[in-house]
């Protein structure tokens, strides 16, 4: 019997064993797919947010600047992961703070104005990782006041209301992060490269400077437009309510841009100073360092002072995330800050609330390709304003009706200083790689990626607007009651 | 190359014993089904699920020869979306026949009624399967929240529905007369009755045989004084009833569901006769429970607690002499696919189908999964809740985001939220169920509260 098998019959068998013992390699790979993707492990103990309010990414050495106005930053972002393209969800510090905090954009979480606060049904990052046993502490400077409504949720949540207060408040940061061994994570705030900039020293503005911005109280006092500054007129009495048109002249942008550079600057010390306090301490090794800015500031590349808008030099901020196992490198991708919060959760094994729009960049941060076409949007609020990043791409949704959507008039004498020098109603398109300071509009220039992200950013608007009419009920705060800004 | 031939062939034996021994062992396979909905039944007022009374004898003793599920969930707390889920294997928030009315306007006192062929066309039912696969189909039933209108009757041959609240005294007789046409054919028999429901009262009137102390409160049990303490109930939020009158009501259930048993046992007499018990598979569940003052309130569909959503749910096999009682934490939505699994029918809408085939079951297999609760009940309220096999339940109202964490091993009637106190268990849970609904494309809102009525003289 055994030897009429023949070779046609041991080949069959051959086949149909080897075909089962396929399928049963199969089936045990099916079964621990788990363990074969396995990675590195990357779950810090303790988490340092660090945003520098107002610090645009390319007004620092490691993204391209040519003045060497960051050299411990530059050396300390070359330790970590950097994000060559990261992009604020709004253009105030409140609105990309909430949103960095929630995981979800402005309108979402409803911290568009300085009357909204955030809808407290909201799970927001410190209170998840409250809820997981972190401690949790914020030590934030002017303009991220208590009315915001997430302050309740750090177990610490100390304001310093001077305007300069890094040499001040390093020390107690470092305090608070050398005295919390166990699980922590704390958000630092620091607002020392926000108007009112400090004078520009000798190594940024090397002449002798004599106009209206020697004077650091004239944000408080002036408005302007694209081409005019009005500063009081104090020749009548000191409160004649009448203003002084002087246009803008060159030597006033190049002192104000040495005066802003000259804040990187002293920021930059101050963090190298903070940084030697805290690296001897055994938790620094099991520290995940964060640092970002909120938004960026407008330089007058768009006619613009301050941040009020939402091109790149407002928007495009610096990212970068330290810590020992993570492999420095560079990241093209366009990332957004919305990111951080499911980042850091997923870091911790801790799921992320399902309703949130940022995505994590453990993919990323280990060494994956990430979505080089990710649709990154910004919004303009309360304006109704939006900008979608897409590739190389920039569009920009302009509503010609923005002045309605101020209405109550205690609001409107923060927005309207923007209002007053915005004349941008036409919609904007623009390609960043041969154009990164977005100065000419490639509307209707026939690129078949504007109708893409046109479609793209007009269904996002949809989805902000219905976000807006839901939180539509959330009690406003009186904004008679608040602290003036800035 | 004698041994490599022996080793391939002992391969091939262990593969084959393998799938041989892993393959479902039925009693005997049906070809029949019926399946039988007990409206309104609370499966803690049943002694095989611990009740102190023995209300149910003939019902007791097919559940003691019949696979009994011990942890079945409801999809939602009242007739209309749980039937269109069992009867899909759907989600409410999927098959959408979450209300009687679609749309409804108080001002013109009108709307058009929810049906899911215009909701969800893409949905098959369980009776079209059926149908589609050579069987006659035939639904006999009480009306109201399983009438036609709402699309109950797609894929049956003949579908009984005249009587609205109608009891089994009602929907058996159609359904012997139609099976005593049928039974030679390959048939599946939907049979239902709202015998134990509050809007239902027995024809010759309550004999108040479990009412054991003198009742000197105001009610006689009657479905007027539950509809309005329904209503009260929910205008209020609670009720204020004494303990006389809550154990008063408990009674005038108790009877009810003791009348359903003797229709239950006849029907199952008449069956027996006709001798279609051995081929047939027999399945029996109760839709949702009815809260009898658990949570301060009466009736049902309005909350997701146990006495609503935990109910009856038992699978008897053709020749099956000793039932297993098994403990798994099952939902109805399950007894779609697991009677296709039983008569042998492949799923031809694996996509649609969110339920599971439960029959590895009676081998002792755990079948256990987290399940899901959705009520939207008349827009008085919009509710979802999971539960998990380990014991916890987690109940988010979306109107107000009132969030809900009960330990049920400690706490099975569902009176100290926990959700302060458990506030990582409470997250976790809330979002799996946020994942569960955003999966459904059922995530967002507004979830507004409003009116839409289910019995007449309502949103008025």
């Amino acid at each position: 019997m055994k030897c009429k098998l023949g070779k046609v019959g041991f080949g069959f068998v051959l086949i149909v064993g080897i075909f089962f013992i396929g399928l049963l390699v199969i089936q045990f790979a099916k079964k621990n797919t788990g363990s074969l993707s396995l990675q590195k492990q990357i779950t810090p103990k303790h988490i340092v947010l660090i945003n520098i309010d107002s610090l645009r990414s390319d007004h620092m050495g490691i993204y391209g600047y040519s003045k060497n106005t960051t050299p411990f930053l530059d050396s300390l972002f070359r330790k970590g992961v950097v994000f060559d393209n990261a992009i604020a969800p709004g253009y105030l510090t409140f609105q990309t703070d909430a949103a960095i905090f929630s995981g979800l954009y402005p309108s979402e979480n409803n911290v568009t104005r300085w009357v909204t606060p955030i809808d407290e049904k909201i799970h927001i990052l410190p209170e998840i990782l409250n809820t997981y046993g972190f401690s949790t502490a914020a030590f934030v400077s002017p303009s991220l006041w208590k009315t915001f409504g997430w302050s309740s949720k750090f177990q610490t949540y100390s304001i310093n209301t001077d305007l300069k207060n890094i040499a001040e408040t390093r020390g107690t940061v470092s305090s608070w992060i050398n005295g919390h061994q166990d699980q922590s994570f704390l958000f630092w705030h620091i607002y020392d490269v926000h108007i009112p900039y400090m004078p520009a020293n000798t190594t940024y503005y090397k002449g002798k400077y004599t106009g209206p911005f020697i004077d650091d109280s004239i944000w408080s006092k002036s408005w302007q437009t694209k081409t005019t500054l009005y500063t009081p007129d104090n020749s009548t009495g000191t409160e004649s309510g009448k203003f002084i048109a002087t246009p803008f002249r060159p030597v006033d942008v190049d002192y104000l841009k040495a005066s802003y550079d000259t804040g990187i600057a002293y920021v930059d010390d101050q963090l190298k100073l903070f940084f030697s306090s805290i690296q001897n301490n055994p938790v620094y090794e099991d520290t995940l360092f964060i640092i970002s800015a909120e938004h960026g500031e407008d330089l007058k590349e768009h006619g613009y002072l301050f941040h009020g808008d939402i091109y790149n030099n407002n928007i495009k901020v610096p990212l970068v995330f330290i810590y020992p196992s993570l492999n420095p490198s560079r990241i093209k991708e366009a990332v957004s800050s919305l990111d951080i919060m499911p980042t850091i959760l997923s870091m911790l094994n801790i799921p992320s609330p399902e309703t949130i729009d940022g995505e994590s960049l453990m993919p990323i941060l280990q060494g994956e390709k990430g979505d080089l076409n990710r649709s990154i949007f910004t919004e303009r609020a309360p304006f109704d304003e939006y900008a979608i990043t897409k590739g190389e791409w920039k569009y920009i949704l302009r509503n010609p009706d923005k002045k309605k959507t101020i209405t109550s008039k205690t609001v409107e004498s923060f927005f309207t200083q923007m209002l007053v020098s915005d004349t941008n109603n036409m919609d904007e398109f623009y390609n960043l790689n041969n154009d990164p300071m977005e100065q000419h509009n490639l509307i209707g220039k026939g690129y078949k990626e504007e109708e893409t992200l046109r479609s793209e950013v007009l269904a996002f608007r949809t989805r902000m607007q219905e976000a807006r009419k839901l939180n539509s009920t959330i009690q406003q705060l009186d904004y008679n009651k608040l602290i003036p800004y800035p | 190359m004698k041994k490599i031939f022996f080793l391939f062939l002992l391969i091939i034996g262990a593969i084959v014993i393998y799938t041989e021994t892993t393959r479902l062992k039925f009693d005997k396979k049906p070809q029949n089904v019926i399946l039988i909905s007990i409206d309104g039944l609370q499966a803690k007022h049943l002694a095989e699920y611990g009740y102190a009374l023995k209300t149910t004898p003939n019902l007791d003793g097919f559940l003691d020869s019949s696979y009994l599920f011990m942890n079945t969930i409801s999809p939602s707390s009242w007739t209309v979306p749980t039937h269109m889920s069992i009867f899909t294997s759907m989600f409410p928030s999927e098959h959408k026949v979450v209300n009687k009315f679609l749309d409804y306007d108080p001002a013109s006192k009108s709307g058009t009624v929810a049906n899911l062929k215009q909701l969800t066309p893409s949905a098959v039912t369980l009776a079209e399967i059926f149908k589609n696969n050579g069987y006659v189909t035939g639904g006999f039933t009480g009306d109201s929240g399983v009438g036609k209108q709402f699309g109950f009757s797609q894929g049956f041959d003949e579908y009984y529905d005249a009587q609205a609240f109608g009891g089994f005294d009602g929907s058996v007789p159609k359904a012997l007369d139609w099976l005593a046409k049928n039974k030679d054919k390959k048939f599946f028999l939907f049979l239902h009755g709202y015998d134990v429901h509050g809007q239902y009262a027995p024809a010759s009137g309550f004999d108040y045989r479990y009412v054991t102390q003198p009742y000197t409160g105001q009610f006689t049990g009657s479905p007027a004084e539950q509809a309005t303490l329904r209503e009260e109930g929910l205008k209020n939020g609670k009720l204020n009833l004494s303990l006389q009158d809550v154990s008063f009501w408990r009674a005038i259930y108790d009877e009810k569901i003791n009348r359903m048993d003797f229709e239950f046992n006849s029907f199952m007499e008449q069956i027996k006769k006709m001798g279609v018990m051995d081929n047939t598979a027999i399945v029996v569940f109760s839709d949702h429970g009815t809260e009898f003052y658990e949570h301060q309130r009466l009736d049902h569909g309005h909350t997701l607690y146990g006495e609503l959503v935990d109910v009856l749910f038992a699978i008897h096999l053709p020749g099956q002499n000793t039932g297993k009682k098994i403990m798994s934490l099952v939902s109805t939505i399950d007894i779609m696919p697991t009677i296709l699994k039983l008569v042998g029918i492949n799923n031809p809408v694996p996509a649609q189908v969110k339920g599971i085939d439960l029959t590895p079951s009676f081998q002792g297999a755990d079948v256990s999964r987290d399940v899901f609760m959705e009520t939207d009940y008349r827009l008085y309220t919009h509710k979802r809740a999971v539960q998990t096999p380990d014991g916890w339940k987690f109940i988010l109202t979306l109107e107000n985001s009132g969030r809900e964490l009960y330990n049920l091993k400690n706490d099975p009637g569902e009176q100290i939220n926990l959700e302060d106190k458990e506030p990582k268990k409470a997250y976790e849970l809330e979002q799996e169920l946020d994942k569960h609904l955003k999966d459904m494309n059922a995530l967002d809102g507004p979830w507004v509260v409003g009116c839409s009525p289910v019995y007449p003289g309502q949103c008025l």
